[in-house]
């Protein structure tokens, strides 16, 4: 082992750790489009919600009015302070600000049969940074690691 | 040799002793005092309703009722009694207790919407006198409509229809005092009258309805409408819709709907329908909801609710039509 080789590969491994470290924390040009207000309608029965899939863009605020078809049926979703409660007959709303991108999955919150567990829809909060932020560091390490590892043969 | 007491101490504790102490304090829990303990299970209709369904007790005896769903949120209601829980959850035991004073039969049901068969849940508590197990069956009176004769089946359009929605706001700055017995007559009717009436020429028909709306919010009072938009809300609204277009999610595919006169209405009658709901007078509503749906879909609301609640519930409904404030 020769210094200036270590040298050179202490450098590769800081190089590819603060460029990860980048990826994850380094700030993003604003959402392009302006926010804007909406109104979902989501029917519920047993054991789906219809839409299933919500695709939102960041700081829109979002309203849902949920409409139960058969029994009692919520819908929280994860990551927000959101959860609400319909049953036929008593529709409810909420109303709250997109301003978490990524993907939430959102479930009903009172027990409403045997599959209860399984009746989950997804919020889609775009652009999904969490997501993009993620594979560009993975590639990062990755062509870090492959640089490293070709120096030591 | 004591490690083999020890190990069969244990045993004994493990197989033995814990599960007889916890029998016998249930045991002691259910005979303790002169509460009787009751079990009732809420089942969703499809999956055998109440469990079980016909509760005997003794008139004077205490009860108590330990109510636990295996499936979806129930409600439990005795109106006679005025008993209720509002919220049975799963896995959650609710108790109640009550004392039976008087000998008969009172129905139970479920208040909340725990499947598409929701109202076909209900039970009977059979209060027996021991002294007197088998009483003559009780005599009622036949209800408003039969003694009136009214034809609660006939079409019953109005002659004339507002323009626009009558407001008892509107008509309260009219000064038109209405003195009729708004119960027997449809607000078609007291309109014609109004309309007949050559002291009220100079009114156009709108202020006539106008008078007419404040009329039977007047004779409904506040008290009766808010208690009669709970009611709605809990039992009505599921199928006639919380705007009362008739457009509720569980009205949309009712056992009747294809058996039903091609010329009718399909589905859960539209209460903002003027032409229909001004021609049809308190005493026809109360006969729809006495009978309910002969094989629509509708339950029958006679056995579940008072006379108050039933007058409730249709001063309610004019709120479709008429514009309270």
């Amino acid at each position: 082992m020769s210094r200036p080789n270590r040298q050179l590969r202490f450098a590769i491994v800081a190089v590819s750790a603060v460029l990860t470290l980048a990826a994850f924390v380094a700030p993003l040009p604003a959402v392009a489009s302006a926010p804007q207000a909406r109104r979902i309608e989501i029917s519920a029965r047993q054991f789906a919600y219809e839409p299933a899939t919500l695709n939102v863009q960041r700081g829109d605020t979002i309203t849902v009015h949920l409409e139960s078809l058969d029994a009692a049926h919520g819908l929280a979703v994860d990551g927000y302070a959101v959860n609400i409660q319909a049953e036929p007959g008593k529709s409810a709303d909420v109303t709250f600000v997109a301003d978490k991108e990524g993907k939430f999955k959102f479930r009903c919150s009172i027990a409403c049969g045997t599959l209860h567990p399984f009746m989950i829809g997804e919020l889609d909060v775009t652009p999904n940074y969490p997501f993009a932020r993620a594979i560009i560091a993975t590639l990062i390490t990755a062509i870090g690691a492959v640089i490293y590892f070709w120096n030591r043969t | 040799m004591r490690k083999e007491l020890f190990a069969l101490t244990v045993v004994f504790l493990i197989f033995v002793a814990f599960p007889a102490s916890l029998w016998g304090y249930q045991a002691w829990r259910t005979n303790a005092g002169d509460t009787r303990v009751i079990a009732l299970t809420a089942n969703a209709p499809a999956t055998g309703g109440w469990v079980p369904d016909t509760i005997r007790v003794n008139v004077g005896e205490r009860v108590r009722l330990r109510i636990s769903s295996p499936d979806v949120a129930h409600g439990f209601e005795v109106p006679t009694l005025g008993i209720r829980v509002d919220e049975i959850l799963p896995g959650h035991v609710e108790e109640i207790e009550f004392t039976a004073t008087r000998a008969g039969r009172f129905p139970f049901a479920c208040t909340r919407w725990c499947s598409v068969d929701h109202w076909r849940m209900r039970g009977t508590i059979l209060v027996v006198d021991p002294a007197n197990p088998n009483p003559p069956l009780p005599t009622f009176a036949p209800p408003l409509y039969q003694q009136l004769k009214v034809d609660i089946d006939a079409m019953h359009p109005t002659q004339n229809t507002p323009t626009q929605k009558p407001s008892a706001a509107r008509g309260a700055l009219l000064g038109i005092a209405i003195a009729d017995d708004l119960r027997m007559k449809s607000p078609s009717d007291v309109f014609t009258k109004l309309r007949a009436d050559a002291m009220l020429r100079s009114y156009t028909d709108l202020q006539l309805w106008d008078a007419t709306a404040l009329a039977w919010k007047r004779t409904a009072g506040d008290t009766a409408l808010a208690r009669g938009q709970k009611l709605y809300a809990r039992d009505c609204a599921a199928c006639h819709g919380e705007s009362g277009q008739g457009d509720g999610p569980a009205g949309r595919n009712l056992p009747g709907m294809r058996a039903m006169d091609a010329t009718m209405r399909k589905g859960p009658a539209d209460f903002t329908d003027a032409a229909q709901m001004l021609g049809a007078s308190d005493v026809l509503l109360q006969g729809k909801l006495l009978r309910g749906g002969m094989g629509t879909g509708m339950p029958e609301w006679r056995s579940l609710y008072t006379d108050e609640e039933m007058w409730n519930v249709i001063s309610f409904l004019r709120s479709f039509v008429f514009d309270y404030p």
